[in-house]
């Protein structure tokens, strides 16, 4: 970046004699501690603290209904337990399976939107802002309106549609084999409108004379995009698949708002999960331990991922 | 939510209906006329009460005139959402939520037992006419341990509502017994979950439904979170409740979960058979709202509910069924599983075991409240057999009648309702029934009751999905129900506290 | 253009199919709230006035009586989110400074300690979700609006500190340099020449944490319960009812909810589309 290079240029102005620049120096010490005062003590309230609180509270047995009783430490038996909890088990493989369709399916659909909107001559502007819209919805409208409503068998448009064109009838949320695809295909319409709008300003910065060449080449536009646009490219997508991947794991809202994790465990997300034990069942103790292997999980995979970004990058 | 008529106009009407009924029917003059007592006394003070949406609302409107009497002025707090699961939290943390609450009773154990509320005054007792109260709310939902903290406001319990003009119609009768051997009985509905699932049977796929489309057989709330603890233990009760035996969610010795006993097996089974085949498409995440809608839009020919839906279906403007329902018991059986000796009885009768489910609400003044004077005033005042039959008879005030007082037939046609009057003698002769059986089952009263509920949910709702089978899903609550047990201080404690809920 | 048939077949082909996935449940949120409910029981129905009736039933039962209804709720929102923007946006400008003039704070490069603001992300609000509940009981924040207020700006600070750096380092130091060669302090340069030129940013910042902030579900489902509770806790109890779900009702406070954030967002984009991809590909 070139702000970088600027910024490892910049000098103090050398006017201040040596001793101004010691006491300048130390000044400019404690005002930047200051300014950046609220960040430091905003990361410790949201990260510190509640890591420090989980790993307490998951060695302990509390319970807010134990009404009375003393909390007492358990050692591991929390962790070992997530182990052999079919529903914390088929919570994360539901998480997993979320995360693995949902993060790449936004992307091809983000991209394939993108390439065309970067394409259009007619009504770009139009469709620009359409396309981003969805970013400004809440999880709770985005659930309600375009799961709940459109996917109702009696309420929604889909069913009658699919009844118009003698398409078998889907029960979409209510068929524990079809709810989580449900789920995925919510979280595409609303995720993807990020994934565009990122994108395509990545095409955007892209110099047009690189299309221009690679046309005078001879190649194809089909070939063109994978031998040079789709490269250049990578790099962000990498940055994109990272934000996805991650919010994937963390997903919550849409499911609580729309399935409450059913039919069944169906759509059961560990965070879900979590809410349902700790905040409604008041496992603390219990709770704890889930929310931090989720938090390790997430982790190890965006270690990986970030690895393998850094790897595509160069 | 919508309402034709505004709440004054509805509430108005619900005085008009429920004056002079009281007298008649036995209830002191004392409890009537809520005497203020040293009136000026609470000049100025200000005390907050929570509670449902609709129900607080009405009732401060109905307090108008006790308020300037008594210079206590009453202000609502407005709970957005579940306001079991709110209360819980703010007793839970500690929280001042209110002064007064109007408190989900299923609740009552996380919230009696640490003790967040104060007791009641026999003062007050007498003065809301204590005895009129149906005894199982007033001497066990109410109460913790032999103390009184709660004064009943709502006494839900479950029951069938059906189409009784379906059953009328003589086409249906007669291609009904060509089909089953037996008549279709339109003042009982079906009597046994095996005839509920054939009259479901029957009336799945026939053209009867509003705009000539098909109708399904019954609705019922089969989503997690969405009222299907209820609605399963509703319909296990029917083999689980031996007439002799009062042991049903647990085995009261050992404290052992019976819920994954042969009856519960059995019940869920049907219930997931019954579900595909006659419930409306989608039916698994049918929750309170649908359920009701269902039978209201003339969609489904039976539902297994609480007494709301016979009080929704009143309402012109959003039902087709007005006039037309009938209302008995939920389905029984006559194989009854015995939980003591292990085995299934033969009874020579239908039995039945209507399921208190949700338990209803009760007021109660909130220990930290610095009025606590003030509160009971209050209270004597909104829980009279009167104030609580006009609550009752407000459309969406969702309170159900509690107390013997409030079962007036003239009361119900002369309400808001405007019920019709052989269809407000079946619908109150129905709750009285349950009400007073000898069989009825509790609601899970004891502290943890959340995780109880969600662990049961958890399996029925995935046994019903194809998930697991019943058996190893209910085998599987069975444990997470042992561990509960266990995190809130073992099976002696909480048999103790369920003993003392079923009074044995 | 000398573009390829297909190439433009496939252009509009995709551009149109995504504004038909994005436009039709739009189309049916709006047609919603104008129906009543015949137009919803007896099946789907698809265009006004050819297989329902219009009608203003919802939006009027929604701004005569029903207004003391969801009022406190998005009176909660709007101060909520304000006051958690403003405070991010400032916090952001200072933090975003101090990083963006200085290589190093302490052990830390300013690159990593950026790093560590993007970090935060990974953690997942079920995690946070307990130790909030239990400080907040004990800090008495429970279901007030400060308490939310800290918690927004909690998670909206790293991010705006985030982004305000890049803003910052587009601006030379050496226009500062030269304001403070004519005698001017530090302080009334960043107001007086830095800060006009970052507007750009801070405008995107602060809608972005605005945005955030009112749409939040996690948080104000865990920790309100009566005094606080948000528009988007509201929105969502409208189907969590024991009464029948009236969607033309739910259509209308769900357009309610989000048209201020959409015109603001409309009116305002090119600020925001610059801070939400300067926040993300760095």
């Amino acid at each position: 970046m070139s702000s970088q290079q600027r910024l490892a240029t910049w000098t103090p102005p050398r006017a201040a004699g040596r001793r101004e620049a010691v006491r300048r120096r130390r000044g400019q010490s404690y005002v930047r501690a200051l300014l950046l005062l609220p960040a430091f003590l905003s990361l410790a309230f949201v990260t510190v603290y509640p890591l420090g609180f989980t790993v307490y509270a998951s060695l302990t047995d509390w319970n807010l209904f134990n009404y009375g009783a003393p909390i007492a430490f358990v050692g591991l038996a929390n962790w070992a337990n997530l182990w052999r909890d079919p529903n914390f088990l088929i919570a994360f493989k539901n998480t997993a399976v979320f995360a693995l369709v949902a993060a790449p399916l936004t992307y091809i659909v983000g991209l394939t939107v993108a390439v065309a909107l970067d394409g259009a001559t007619v009504g770009k502007r139009f469709f620009r802002v359409l396309f981003w819209l969805p970013l400004m919805l809440s999880s709770v409208l985005v659930t309600l309106i375009v799961g709940r409503m459109m996917f109702d068998p009696f309420v929604g448009p889909i069913t009658a549609v699919f009844a118009a064109l003698g398409l078998p009838q889907v029960l979409w949320l209510a068929d524990p084999r079809t709810a989580l695809a449900t789920i995925i295909l919510l979280q595409v319409w609303w995720g993807t409108a990020y994934t565009i709008m990122l994108l395509l300003a990545a095409l955007e910065s892209l110099p047009p004379e690189l299309n221009e060449a690679a046309r005078v080449d001879g190649a194809g536009e089909w070939r063109a995009f994978w031998q040079i646009t789709f490269p250049l490219l990578l790099p962000v997508s990498a940055a994109i698949f990272l934000i996805q991947v991650v919010d994937a794991w963390k997903v919550f809202d849409i499911i609580n708002v729309l399935t409450g994790g059913g039919p069944g465990t169906a759509t059961q997300s560990i965070s879900l999960l979590v809410y349902q034990q700790g905040v409604q069942g008041g496992n603390i103790s219990y709770a704890s331990a889930m929310a931090w292997a989720l938090t390790v999980v997430i982790a190890l995979v965006a270690g990986v991922l970030y690895q393998f970004s850094r790897r595509w990058a160069q | 939510m919508t309402k034709g008529l505004n709440r004054r106009q509805l509430v108005q009407r619900a005085v008009g209906a429920s004056a002079g009924v009281l007298a008649a029917r036995g209830v002191t003059e004392a409890a009537v006329v809520a005497a203020p007592r040293a009136a000026r006394q609470f000049e100025g003070t200000r005390i907050t009460v929570v509670g449902r949406e609709v129900t607080i609302p009405t009732l401060l409107e109905l307090s108008q005139d006790w308020m300037r009497e008594t210079g206590i002025t009453v202000e609502p707090v407005v709970v957005s959402g579940d306001l079991g699961r709110k209360i819980l939290q703010s007793a839970v943390t500690g929280a001042h939520l209110a002064d007064v609450h109007l408190h989900d009773a299923n609740i009552g154990a996380d919230l009696y037992a640490r003790g967040y509320y104060l007791e009641v005054p026999e003062a007050v007792k007498d003065a809301v006419a204590w005895d009129d109260i149906f005894p199982f709310q007033r001497d066990r939902l109410s109460t913790w341990q032999g103390t009184t903290f709660g004064i009943p406001y709502d006494g839900d319990n479950m029951f069938n509502t059906y189409r009784r003009d379906l059953m009328l119609d003589p086409a249906n009768q007669e291609e009904f017994s060509a089909a089953y051997g037996y008549a279709l009985d339109p003042e009982t509905g079906p009597k046994t979950w095996r005839e509920h699932d054939q009259y479901a049977e029957f009336f799945t796929g026939r053209p009867w439904a509003a705009n000539g489309e098909t109708g399904y057989g019954f609705a019922s709330m089969f989503k997690r979170g969405g009222g299907l603890f209820w609605a399963y233990v509703s319909r296990a009760a029917a083999y689980a409740k031996h007439p002799s035996v009062p042991d049903f969610f647990f085995a009261l010795d050992s404290g052992e979960p019976l819920i994954n006993t042969e009856p519960f097996v059995r019940a869920l089974t049907e219930w997931k058979a019954a579900m595909q085949a006659y419930a409306p498409p989608g039916a698994i995440n049918t929750q309170w709202p649908e359920n009701v809608d269902q039978l209201l839009a003339g969609r489904v020919a039976m539902t297994n509910y609480w007494a709301d839906v016979g009080k929704d279906a009143q309402n012109p403007e959003n039902s087709t069924v007005k006039g037309r329902l009938g209302f008995h018991f939920t389905p029984g059986s006559t194989e009854v599983y015995n939980q003591r000796d292990r085995a299934w009885e033969t009874l020579p009768e239908v039995s039945y075991a209507p399921f208190l489910g949700f338990g209803g609400r009760n007021f109660a003044v909130s220990r930290t409240t610095p009025q606590a004077e003030a509160c009971w005033e209050f209270v004597r005042h909104a829980c009279t057999p009167e104030m609580t039959l006009q609550v009752s008879l407000t459309p969406g005030s969702g309170m159900d009648p509690v107390r013997q007082s409030q079962l007036s037939v003239d009361a119900w046609v002369n309400s808001p309702f405007q019920m019709e009057r052989d269809e407000a003698e079946r619908y109150l002769g129905a709750i009285e029934a349950n009400l007073q059986s000898p069989n009825l089952v509790p609601d899970l009263r004891l502290p943890g009751w959340a995780q109880y509920q969600d662990a049961l949910e958890t399996a029925v709702s995935l046994a019903l999905s194809g998930g697991s089978e019943p058996q190893p899903a209910l085998d599987q609550a069975a444990l997470q129900w042992r561990t509960v047990t266990d995190q809130l201080g073992g099976a002696e404690k909480q048999m103790g506290y369920y003993r003392d809920l079923l009074g044995v | 253009m000398g573009r390829s048939r297909a190439a433009w077949v496939f252009t509009y082909g995709v551009l149109i199919a995504w504004s038909a996935v994005l436009l039709v449940p739009m189309y049916w949120v709006v047609t919603t709230s104008f129906k009543t409910r015949p137009a919803i029981t007896g099946g789907a129905t698809f265009v006004p006035w050819v297989d329902f009736q219009p009608s203003l039933q919802a939006w009027t039962e929604l701004f005569s009586r029903n207004a003391s209804q969801w009022g406190p709720y998005f009176g909660n929102s709007l101060a909520i989110s304000t006051a958690t923007a403003a405070l991010a946006t400032v916090f952001g400008l200072m933090g975003g400074y101090a990083l963006a003039r200085w290589q190093r704070l302490g052990p830390l490069a300013s690159a990593q300690f950026g790093f560590l603001l993007l970090g935060q992300r990974m953690f997942p609000a079920a995690l946070l979700a307990l130790p909030m509940l239990i400080m907040f009981q004990n800090l008495r924040l429970l279901d007030t609006r400060l308490g939310l207020i800290i918690l927004y700006t909690a998670f909206g600070t790293p991010f705006a500190v985030w982004l305000l750096t890049e803003f910052i380092r587009g601006v030379p130091p050496e226009i500062e340099e030269s304001a403070m060669i004519d005698g001017s302090s530090r302080l009334g340069v960043i107001f007086r020449i830095t800060l006009p030129l970052v507007l750009p940013g801070l405008i995107g910042v602060f809608v972005l944490v605005l945005a955030g902030a009112w749409n939040e579900y996690f948080f104000a489902l865990v920790l309100t319960f009566s005094e606080s509770v948000t528009a988007p806790i509201f929105l969502a109890n409208q189907i969590n009812q024991t009464e029948s779900v009236g969607w033309w009702y739910v259509s209308a406070i769900g357009i309610m909810s989000s048209l201020p954030l959409i015109v603001a967002a409309l009116a305002l984009q090119r600020f925001i589309q610059r801070g939400l991809v300067a926040g993300a590909v760095k």
